[in-house]
């Protein structure tokens, strides 16, 4: 029992030993303060600048969608970027906000909140999952219906062949945002297995 | 300077050396080391508007802290295995020990504490900071009781650590 406690001594001694030293090397409370006002400022431009730019795409689409009468086939395409850019601005709003909310909880209340919220992202990741099959699946429809069109019915326009190559680089884009779910989703289990044994 | 500045600024000056110290034993990067101490104070800056005086300023800004850490290193699990992890700090420390001189004794200590699971991580860095049972228990949410037995776990496994090298 001694024995630990002079070790548990040497550890509180050598902990403290350079506190000086240490002191001086930190950065002064001025400097850190004007660095957390920075940060500070560049999360609320980011945030800013997400939705400026989310409502400019969103305005242009929509009206495109009701002023520029597009056909039955573009108006699902424009619906389509529609509820990309709506996804991706709430997205990039909500992780800066969550980012920089402090939790003053319990250590042990903060991570059942933690593990709450990572088996929460990975529910939402599947559900992302399925969206993205469907919204796969219908731009692989426009670009079945475009290719029947062009084979058995009348020559295609150049308009055709422009959606038709939005449509196989959305296709590719889904694809990709499928793969990056599913690694995300193996993420947030290996953080759930994380929290799980502390 | 506004009386919110000036409440912070002191916070600042009285608990950066023991927020570095926490940073330190939850990031083993020097970079990440850094943005995890910032990170912390900048918890601490939005959290402050929020304290209540329930209770001591003291435990508010170390539930704070240790709380942005927690989530830091729940967040770097992400990225790799417990075990990679673990790898991975013992890889970055000679990066540490290089960094400064000046943080050499206390560079080692940090990273035995870090192969530490959190609660007791946590535990061990408040008992060295000089904080009482009841307020270890208030900052992790465990009864007085359980600190104590936790603590007691910390101890004999740390010594382990130190004297295996």
């Amino acid at each position: 029992m001694q024995h630990q406690q002079d070790s548990w001594d040497d550890i509180m001694q050598n902990w403290h030993s350079k506190d000086d030293q240490l002191q001086q090397q930190l950065p002064t409370p001025d400097t850190l303060i004007a660095q957390i006002n920075k940060r500070n400022r560049n999360n609320k431009i980011e945030v800013i600048m997400a939705l400026v730019a989310g409502v400019l795409a969103g305005g242009y689409i929509v009206w495109e969608m009701y002023l520029g009468l597009p056909s039955i086939a573009d108006k699902i395409l424009y619906s389509i970027f529609l509820a990309l850019i709506v996804l991706g601005v709430a997205n990039s709003y909500v992780s800066l906000s969550r980012s920089i909310v402090a939790s003053a909880d319990r250590t042990k209340d903060h991570v059942t909140v933690l593990l709450n919220q990572s088996e929460y992202k990975v529910k939402e990741l599947r559900i992302g999952q399925i969206i993205m099959t469907i919204m796969c699946l219908v731009i692989l429809f426009i670009v079945g219906v475009i290719a029947y069109i062009g084979l058995f019915e009348r020559p295609l326009e150049y308009k055709h062949y422009l959606v038709a190559g939005i449509c196989s680089a959305c296709s590719i884009l889904f694809i990709g945002n499928y793969i990056w779910f599913k690694r995300q989703i193996k993420q947030f289990k290996r953080q759930i297995h994380f929290l799980s044994v502390q | 300077m506004s009386n919110y500045q000036q409440a912070f600024e002191s916070v600042v000056a009285k608990y950066k050396l023991s927020l570095f110290k926490i940073a330190a034993t939850f990031e083993a990067d020097p970079t990440l080391q850094m943005d995890l101490f910032q990170d912390m104070l900048l918890a601490i800056w939005q959290a402050l508007g929020k304290f209540k005086q329930q209770s001591s300023l003291h435990t508010f800004i170390y539930k704070v802290a240790y709380n942005q850490a927690v989530s830091h290193v729940a967040k770097q699990s992400r990225k790799q295995d417990i075990t990679q992890l673990h790898d991975h700090i013992a890889c970055q420390r000679s990066d540490i020990e290089s960094y400064t001189n000046t943080l050499q004794s206390l560079a080692h200590i940090t990273s035995k504490i870090s192969s530490l699971p959190i609660i007791q991580r946590q535990l061990v860095v408040m008992s060295l900071e000089g904080m009482s049972y009841t307020d270890m228990a208030e900052i992790t949410g465990l009864s007085v009781s359980h600190v104590g037995v936790q603590l007691n776990r910390a101890k004999t496994k740390l010594k382990q650590l130190l004297e295996d090298k």
